[in-house]
């Protein structure tokens, strides 16, 4: 079952290897995650023109991260990151 | 390589200009890859060629040029790098010449849409594109006279798609067979060469599968299926199955080495955009991940190779903007996320490190793009020459054909063999030998000859003039032995392009001969050249504004200011803008729009036929170049003339020119208003007549030498034989005009300044200018004489004088052969400086000849058939002056003019032979005083201002010109075509009856005066004038002639139509007459324009044109008239001068305006029709006295100011709109609107 949370992220390590980047914890309702698997990475593209005029054209995407996390729990959960500028956000979690 | 003399010395600053944008553009591409590269240092990556990529010729779609791609492509360490535009190969050559001069290997290819097909897996569509008709129903329709073709209908607002969402494939041509087979599929997807226009949406073409073996005939090619393709469509939709049948299709016709599947990774998430989008099933939106893995594993299992592709379209991230309008405007759709076909911004051009992150688990997917890639081998045989076998005749036989009509040729054209004549066809044949052109001239003689059978005029213009095989071949009339013409300037060896040779016919008969030449030579071996229109700013901020919402009333406000402006310039010719003051659009969008406009600059918009260019090919034309059908149907190359001439194809120019068009109406009228049948040819050269007309400057109408300047040249030059306008023609350039070679040019023609040679051994080569370097051909001479090298060497050499970084070899080298040769050192220093300093300037004398002969043949015409001419001049309208100025020229030379008349008039204007005192009395010179201008003679008799009376046809007839019926505006064709097959109309009453003419049409026939005679106006029991005319027919157009059944009820109407009846209508003024004769025709026929306003210009003490020449240099005059033309032609100095034409009905003055007048004058002169001006007079030569303007009035201003008693106050405004704003004029717009260049309006 899926739960639409929508709620900014705080504390968000991210790696880069060679597998490119990814979270690998993060702070969610004052619980430490610990990113356990990478399920999914995407891109998101929120439409340039929606931006007000007057300030400059530039396409900002969001990149979307869904993984498997766990915070101590035995059975780790699903959840949707989202990326966007530097803003962090959790977006949707299975459980 | 575009040949030098089509450019003008401006077109090539631009030319320059552009390339150095070009050049910047694509170094700021190639940084940023650069820097990006930095970042990714010490990454190790495979290497990567992109195989699926989309540039600006993909006609508004892909974001990037052609040289942006390639240069983008050598700095990411790319080898190779692939175009594929869709639809066609449109920036194929571009591409290919940008890759050279960068270094990478281009592999060419195109991306096409596949048609659709509802009962294959894979090849349905989601949505339809516009509804077109079937061939079926497009004839059904025209049977039943409905033009109404759906595909006409373009949406208004709203989303609408224009655009199928078909399935694509991307080819990629492996070899240069490959090539072929790829031109040919695209041929056919567009339709195919000979197919039926009628049956393809031009817009939107499809490749059948039926064709896609085109793509097979020579194992050359690859299929790429990617995303889009069925295959991709099956996977995303998880119809695993489905898509191994697919692919197995595709591997049966094209075998497994040529089916690539293309596998991208734009890192999509699954459901598309916000998830919505269903994960599988019909419509399916899987991730990226997803897909990628699908496709793997089913190449795996087919064992088909795969390859890693990107799909670019924009360069950079951010240039997803570009990408997204153009899609857009392509689309006509509002900008949203569902118009984009995209989900994020991933399509652009990755460095092959970025690539590899994307498929971080399969490098070998990038290896083998790259392998591909440089298997690809294609020679497009750019720099070679390509001379086609159009006869089909062995090279022997051909070349036996040529010699044996040369020499018969010249046989012809010439009373006596000269050694001269036999020892210049001999060189000349020997360079055609050598250069293999046998079919060449022997098809374009072909083509001359069956133009010229058909009855229609033309003439061959540019260097060819210059070639005696030519004129031999009857495809030039310019005799170039007796006109001393250079042959190399049109054949020479050195030079990689293949001589050109230009066809001028009429203008109306153009696509008669572009249907001969297809029908000839077949549209398999022939076809148009495209011509690429770009966007340009005015239609850049129409497009871009109106996908971004903006109020449409604003862009076309802010449109109209900008004429001619690039886009990139847009910036500065917006911020000049009195238009935007008060705009409902605000900063940031005005911002936002402005900045997209400027990265659109010069894409391409869209695919037009080029106005004159015809490939002459072979059956190899399939192989070389793509064919599409241009809008009118004729198959078209998507290649430009640029690209045509960088493959080394051959090409006719067939210019449509108005003058052939009027001469051919003139000698149409001929044997009917005087019983003779003219031949062009046998026009008697050296007439007397003729020259004296030329003398006196009353050019207008004459090909070449009508314009203000000319006509002052004219004056001074004085020409008396065809070398003189040879001359002429070429002196008014504006090198020559600007480095002052005019006057010691004139002054040494007139002998009153002693000729002089920079050296003795140049003057055979200078003696007939003078010792003036005017022609390219003597600077080919003066090179030739001074450094002892061939003529077609010296041309090769003139060539590269425009070129400053080669002028000081070139120099070295000539000043080192000509000491060699015996020159002082500083004699051959003064020659050098005297040859180089002019090359610029020159002009091609072949071409000046060229044009000499229509330019002698219209004079002639003038002088001799002068009513006929004029007649033509008025139907086909061929020079920069407005019809009317053409009429009046007809009654200064005393040749009546009569309005349109239903029951006389042709369609177009014609020649009648009336009494010579209804003639008189249209002249206006029954009166005690005779207008303006006109004088009487010795023996009496009136002489009209031009002082030839060409009107005389004999026994007290005189020839007056009639207007046509087309020159009525706003009457319909089908309108006169009924007039014309159910006159004569007896009365007002049967014209009702019978004509078929709507109201508002009988109304402007009316004011036009074409019911004058019908109606029987001013007669006894008539209508007073035509005022009158006008209410009786609002009276009885009132009811249609169908109901009023009977025909009792129509003569009791018939009743209330008479004198009885008569109205309280006080009785028409002339002015009103003419004004009204102004909006229906443009022509004032009945009185001219400003005899109304003699009171007026003798009070302010005006001088008429006819009598400026006899007054002196610098008195202080007023002169007036109505505007005929105002040009502004650009000044290197950046100052600006504007020249007003004037005509008072005595003639036409010209007025100067130069920079420091222009604040107080430049809005009147932009703004008003009738002038009063005054300034100096200036002279420059015997005739052709000028006004150097210090003030310009409105003369319909002035006169209302007279009439109201402020004559002075006006006398004394500023002309600015702020003066005029004061004085109650209002109504009148405060922007400044585009000046009408050369035709101006009544307003």
């Amino acid at each position: 079952m899926t739960k639409r949370y929508r709620e900014d992220l705080e504390d968000v390590e991210v790696v880069h290897d060679e597998d490119g980047e990814r979270p690998e914890r993060f702070a969610w309702r004052g619980r430490d995650y610990t990113v356990t698997r990478v399920i999914g990475h995407w891109r998101e593209d929120p439409g340039w023109w929606r931006r007000p005029g007057g300030e400059p054209v530039r396409v900002e995407q969001s990149d979307l991260w869904r993984v498997e996390a766990a915070n101590g729990v035995p059975l780790p959960g699903v959840y949707e990151l989202v990326r966007r500028g530097d803003a962090w956000r959790l977006d949707r979690v299975w459980d | 390589m575009p040949s030098s003399r089509r450019f003008s010395e401006q077109e090539s600053e631009d030319f320059e200009l552009q390339r150095a944008h070009e050049q910047r553009r694509a170094t700021a591409a190639a940084e940023d890859v650069v820097r990006r590269l930095r970042e990714q240092e010490g990454v190790r990556t495979p290497p990567f060629a992109h195989l699926a990529t989309r540039s600006s010729y993909s006609l508004r779609d892909g974001a990037i040029r052609p040289r942006e791609l390639a240069a983008a492509a050598a700095a990411a360490g790319m080898s190779h790098v692939a175009l594929t535009d869709r639809d066609g190969l449109y920036g194929a050559v571009r591409f290919a010449k940008a890759c050279e001069a960068e270094g990478v290997t281009p592999v060419l290819g195109t991306d096409l849409a596949l048609a659709p097909d509802p009962d294959r897996p894979g090849w349905a569509t989601t949505r339809a594109g516009r509804r077109r008709w079937s061939a079926d129903e497009r004839a059904a329709a025209a049977a039943r006279g409905d033009t109404d073709d759906p595909r006409a209908h373009r949406p208004r607002a709203g989303a609408a798609w224009l655009e199928d969402d078909a399935p694509r494939v991307t080819l990629l041509a492996a070899s240069t067979a490959g090539y072929g087979d790829v031109c040919r599929t695209v041929t056919a997807a567009h339709g195919g060469a000979e197919g039926d226009a009628g049956l393809v949406e031009r817009s939107s073409p499809h490749l059948a599968w039926h064709d896609v073996p085109l793509a097979a005939a020579h194992a050359g090619a690859h299929a790429l299926l990617g995303a889009d393709s069925p295959v991709g469509r099956l996977l995303a939709e998880g119809r695993v199955d489905a898509a191994s049948d697919e692919l197995s299709r595709w591997l049966d016709v094209l075998g497994r080495d040529h089916v690539l599947l293309g596998v991208r990774n734009h890192m999509v998430p699954p459901g598309g955009r916000g998830g919505r989008a269903p994960t599988s099933g019909p419509g399916a939106e899987p991730g990226d991940d997803a897909r990628v893995a699908r496709t793997l594993a089913l190449a795996e299992r087919l064992g088909v190779r795969a390859v890693a592709t990107n799909d670019v379209r924009h360069l950079t991230r951010d240039d997803v903007a570009i990408a997204d309008v153009l899609r857009c405007v392509r689309q006509q759709v509002p900008l949203g996320a569902r118009h984009l076909g995209r989900t994020n911004a991933e399509g652009w051009f990755t460095t092959a490190a970025e690539q590899a992150a994307r498929f971080a688990e399969r490098p070998d997917l990038l290896v083998a793009a790259h392998e591909l890639a440089a298997a690809c081998e294609v020679d497009l045989g750019i720099g070679d020459l390509h001379v086609p076998r159009l006869t089909g005749l062995a090279d022997e036989v051909a070349a036996g054909e040529l010699h044996r009509r040369c020499w018969q040729g010249v046989g012809e054209r010439y009373d006596r063999l000269t050694p001269q004549v036999r020892e210049r066809l001999e060189r000349e044949l020997a360079m055609v030998d050598r250069l293999g052109l046998h079919d060449y001239f022997l098809a374009v003689a072909d083509v001359v000859g069956r133009v010229r059978e058909m009855g229609i005029l033309a003439a061959c213009r540019g260097s060819a003039a210059g070639s005696l095989v030519c004129y031999a071949l009857r495809i030039s009339d310019v005799d170039p032995v007796a006109h001393d013409l250079a042959f190399e300037r049109f054949m020479n060896p050195y030079r990689d392009e293949l001589p050109d040779i230009d066809l001028d016919v009429e203008s109306h008969r153009r696509t008669d001969v572009y249907d001969l030449v297809l029908a000839t030579y077949g549209a398999h071996r022939t076809s148009c050249v495209a011509m690429v229109e770009t966007f340009q700013a005015r239609m850049a901020v129409r497009e871009v504004g109106k996908v971004l919402g903006l109020p449409p009333a604003e862009l076309d406000a802010i449109a109209k200011g900008l004429n001619w402006a690039r886009a990139r310039d847009v910036r500065d010719h917006v911020a000049n803008l009195p238009e935007l003051r008060g705009s409902r659009i605000d900063a940031g969008q005005l911002d936002r729009l402005l900045d997209l406009v400027e990265r659109i600059d010069g894409f391409p918009r869209h695919l037009a036929l080029h106005p004159c260019g015809i490939l002459l090919a072979d059956t190899r034309l399939t192989d070389r170049t793509p064919l599409e059908r241009s809008a009118a149907g004729y198959p078209m190359s998507q290649f430009d003339k640029d690209d045509v001439a960088a493959l080394g194809m051959l090409k006719l120019d067939v210019l449509g020119v108005r003058m052939l068009s009027a001469m051919r109406h003139a000698i149409d009228l001929l044997p009917h208003t005087r019983g003779v049948e003219l031949d062009v040819a046998d026009i008697p050269p050296d007439d007397p007549a003729t020259y004296a007309l030329i003398r006196s400057a009353r050019s207008i109408g004459m090909f070449q030498i009508e314009s203000p300047g000319q006509q002052e040249l004219l004056g001074r030059l004085q020409p008396d034989h065809l070398g003189d306008l040879v001359a002429e023609i070429s002196l008014f350039r504006p090198g020559p005009v600007k480095a002052d070679m005019v006057s010691p040019f004139v002054r040494r023609r007139h002998g009153q300044e002693e000729a002089t040679y920079p050296h003795p051994s140049l003057e055979p080569v200078l003696r007939e200018t003078h010792g003036v370097v005017v022609y390219h051909e003597q600077v080919m001479g003066c090179l030739a004489a001074l450094t002892g090298c061939d003529l077609s060497y010296a041309d090769l050499l003139r060539r590269q004088l425009s070129d400053p970084d080669r002028l000081p070899t070139i120099r070295a080298w000539a000043l080192a052969r000509a000491v060699e040769r015996g020159f002082a050192l500083e004699d051959a220093e003064e020659v050098w400086r005297q040859v180089a300093s002019f090359a610029s300037f020159g002009f091609c004398k072949a071409h000046a000849a060229a044009f000499a002969v229509p330019t002698y043949r219209s004079a002639w015409m003038k002088a001799h058939v002068f009513p006929e001419f004029m007649a033509g001049l008025l139907t086909h309208d061929p020079g920069m002056y407005p019809r009317r100025l053409i009429a009046d020229e007809c009654r200064t030379f005393g040749v009546a003019v009569l309005p349109p008349d239903v029951n006389r008039s042709q369609d177009h204007a014609g020649v009648e032979v009336v009494d010579a005192g209804l003639a008189e009395h249209l002249l206006g010179l029954r009166g005690a005083r005779l207008p303006p201008g006109w004088t009487r003679g010795e023996d009496g008799r009136p002489v009209p201002p031009s002082g030839f009376d060409a009107s005389d046809a004999g026994d007290g007839w005189r020839y007056a010109v009639r207007l046509g019926m087309a020159d009525v505006r706003g009457l319909s064709q089908p309108e006169r075509e009924r007039l014309h097959a159910r006159r004569p109309f007896t009365s007002l009453e049967d014209l009702w009856l019978r004509g078929g003419v709507a109201r508002p049409s009988t109304g402007r026939l009316v004011d036009a005066g074409a019911l004058d005679q019908v109606a029987g106006v001013g007669r006894r029991d008539g209508p007073r004038d035509r005022r009158h005319l006008r209410l009786l027919v609002e009276e009885r157009w009132r009811r249609s002639p169908a109901r009023a059944a009977g025909a009792d009820a129509a003569r009791q109407l018939d009743l209330d139509l008479h004198v009885d009846h008569e109205p309280e209508l006080p009785p028409a003024s002339d002015a009103e007459l003419v004004r009204g004769e102004l909006a229906a025709s443009g022509i004032d026929v009945g009185r001219h324009v400003v005899s109304f306003y003699e009171p007026l210009l003798d009070e302010l003490g005006v001088v008429r044109a006819s009598e400026l020449a006899d007054l002196p240099v610098q008195r202080l005059v007023r002169v007036a008239g109505v505007k005929v033309a105002l040009q502004s032609p650009q000044q290197r100095s950046g100052n600006r001068v504007l020249f007003l034409s004037l005509d008072d009905r005595t003639g036409t003055t010209q007025a100067t305006f130069f920079q420091q007048t222009l604040e107080d004058n430049a809005w009147t002169l932009m703004h008003a029709w009738l002038f009063v001006v005054e300034g100096r007079v200036s002279r420059r030569g015997d005739l052709g006295a000028t006004v150097t303007g210090l003030r310009a009035w409105d003369l319909s201003r002035l006169w209302r100011a007279w009439q109201e008693g402020w004559l002075p106050d006006a006398l004394a405004e500023r002309g600015t709109p702020a003066a005029h704003d004061d004085r109650r004029l209002g109504g009148r717009p405060v922007g400044l609107v585009a000046s009408e260049f050369g035709r101006s309006a009544p307003r």
